[in-house]
């Protein structure tokens, strides 16, 4: 099973850095003006794509 | 600060303000190095096609795609590729094809993984899960 957390502060530093990497996001330099539910409507698109099942209930 | 990887359920969150679940994935991730597979930005990058956006939202998407990392796949990427689907095929139940999501680059840097659909990563062993819940 996979190692569930909930929050990344928790995990160790990195010390090998990954190079090219961008830098750490701190702020959302935009704001979308769409409606939440076009979000829900594209995941449930990209898994129709994939071939998977709806997402199971939280 | 950590580096995450982030699937598309969560860059597809992390895009609109008002989604329910935004303002905690944001919590979750301000302040990290945001990585993406680049079959998470294959995904990504039709939705402004589908949806019909005019030019500027679709640069909105650009700049926000850009703030992560894509990684893209080697050979090494191709035998991690096949060990979890194996793993997934001997869990049973769960999709043939589990990793479309982004699982295979986390595996092989490292990374913890940030989705929303969380569930459906659950049984591999070799991953760490940060699930975006309410």
């Amino acid at each position: 099973m996979a190692r569930v957390i909930a929050d990344p502060k928790s995990l160790p530093e990195r010390t090998a850095p990954i190079p090219g990497a961008t830098p750490p996001v701190y702020t959302l330099p935009y704001k979308d003006l769409g409606h939440p539910d076009e979000v829900d409507a594209f995941r449930k698109l990209v898994r129709e794509i994939r071939h998977q099942p709806p997402a199971r209930p939280k | 600060m950590s580096v995450l990887l982030l699937d598309t359920s969560a860059v597809s969150i992390l895009f609109q303000p008002d989604h329910v679940l935004h303002q905690r994935s944001f919590e979750i991730v301000a302040g990290h190095q945001w990585f993406i597979s680049f079959l998470t930005r294959g995904e990504l990058l039709p939705w402004p096609e589908v949806n019909r956006w005019g030019s500027a939202r679709r640069e909105e998407l650009n700049r926000h795609i850009d703030l992560c990392t894509t990684l893209f796949a080697d050979e090494a990427t191709c035998v991690i590729w096949a060990s979890i689907v194996a793993q997934s095929r001997i869990a049973g139940g769960r999709s043939q094809q589990p990793m479309r999501g982004s699982p295979r680059r986390p595996v092989e840097w490292d990374l913890p993984l940030v989705t929303a659909d969380h569930r459906d990563f659950e049984h591999l062993d070799a991953l760490t899960l940060i699930p975006l819940t309410p």
